[in-house]
């Protein structure tokens, strides 16, 4: 057994006779795991204990992303790049600026800091519900309704963080990365792995 | 009333649970106090939620409770952090427990994120073997780094999340769950307090 890190989507399972999110594909497995969820956007990064064949299982599905040990290494070229920008696009996790050379630590990094301004804004408004809903990365911030964008300026003040790029005609992904840039230095440590 | 809280339940039956703590509404199910302890007795499966209100607590805190009986396979016995019920019909807390829901029994331990009622399980761990009842769930709350002990304040951490941007404030309490088909769920001795800032200096 060793711990993995993923990105896969979260999931609404009934336990206990109630609903409740966690990562996809893992909790069936029977091992222990770890999360840091995309706030409430049904995305995450999941830490688990698995042997060689639960990781493959998990690898292969196809909304994973299954992160090497060496979180230095590279990315590199086709097909996984682009399919590790595809991904993450699908997630409302800004993709373009991903190239062959960038590492698989900058890559957690920019989800964990993104991760983090969406709890804020939802712990301090009381919103625990998907903010992106209907919405791609190509989207405006202006498509949000007001009290969102509002939400969203405050959390990330209240983080310590500029918010020159949260205005109206910026896409969604142009603030979001905004936000990444900013947290390059900032890691997490999850399932005892540090990125 | 003035902390450190240290509960030992001996006192007249209470049904629900009342007095110096507050039932997590908008879902949570009610325990009662019986036989001078909490019992978790419910007709279906569900979680039973409460904080101390008699105290204001720091963001840093702690709590702990005894387990003596687990409510057959899907019970679990724990704490909840920063528990609040701001919204009227809304929970927002930390749960943190004992026993794995679903999985083994006497096995496991997790740190669940209940934000305006949604639940988000952030850590699961299905190793942890807690043995024979009683024994001590504890957990506690540092910054946003949330651990869950077996055995008191010194025992060994089974779980961690660290919830950077989560829950900020609110008060600890009881919690319990109980499969419909298992025995009651029982604890006893609720203890909790805010973290000395020297120790949550040190821990940070």
């Amino acid at each position: 057994m060793a711990w993995k890190l993923y990105t896969v989507p979260i999931i609404s399972v009934v336990r206990m006779g109630e609903a409740g999110r966690e990562p996809k594909y893992v909790p069936d497995l029977g091992v222990s795991w770890a999360m840091i969820d995309y706030g409430y956007q049904p995305t995450c990064i999941v830490a688990a204990d698995v042997d060689a064949s639960q990781d493959n299982t998990i690898a292969g599905k196809p909304d994973a992303i299954p992160i090497p040990d060496d979180l230095s290494g590279q990315v590199g070229g086709n097909p996984v790049l682009s399919g590790i920008k595809s991904k993450l696009a699908a997630s409302m996790t800004p993709e373009t600026w991903i190239v062959a050379t960038t590492t698989y630590q900058q890559i957690l990094r920019m989800i964990n800091a993104i991760s983090i301004l969406l709890l804020r804004y939802a712990v301090m408004n009381s919103d625990a519900t998907a903010p992106f809903t209907s919405l791609t990365l190509d989207s405006l911030f202006s498509a949000m309704p007001v009290a969102k964008r509002t939400g969203f300026i405050n959390a990330a003040q209240n983080m310590g963080l500029s918010t020159t790029a949260f205005v109206g005609t910026n896409t969604l992904r142009v603030v979001l990365q905004s936000v990444g840039d900013q947290m390059t230095n900032v890691g997490r440590t999850l399932g005892g792995t540090t990125f | 009333m003035s902390l450190p809280v240290n509960d030992t339940f001996t006192r007249a039956d209470e049904n629900p649970l009342a007095g110096n703590y507050t039932h997590i509404v908008g879902g949570s199910a009610t325990l009662n106090l019986a036989s001078n302890g909490l019992v978790c007795a419910l007709t279906a499966d569900s979680e039973a939620a409460y904080y101390w209100n008699a105290d204001t607590f720091a963001n840093d805190q702690w709590g702990s409770i005894d387990a003596i009986v687990f409510g057959g396979s899907g019970g679990s016995v724990g704490v909840n952090l920063r528990a609040d019920n701001t919204g009227g019909s809304v929970r927002t807390h930390y749960i943190c427990h004992g026993g794995n829901i679903d999985a083994t029994f006497l096995k496991g331990s997790a740190i669940i994120r209940r934000l305006a009622g949604v639940k988000t399980t952030l850590t699961s761990e299905a190793v942890t073997d807690w043995g024979t009842p009683p024994f001590t769930v504890y957990a506690e709350i540092n910054g946003q780094l949330i651990n869950v002990r077996q055995g008191g304040a010194s025992g060994t951490i089974v779980s961690t999340a660290n919830d950077i941007g989560g829950i900020a404030s609110g008060n600890v309490g009881p919690y319990g769950t109980v499969k419909a088909s298992g025995a009651d769920t029982f604890m006893d001795n609720f203890n909790a307090n805010n973290i000395p800032f020297v120790v949550a200096w040190l821990k940070a």
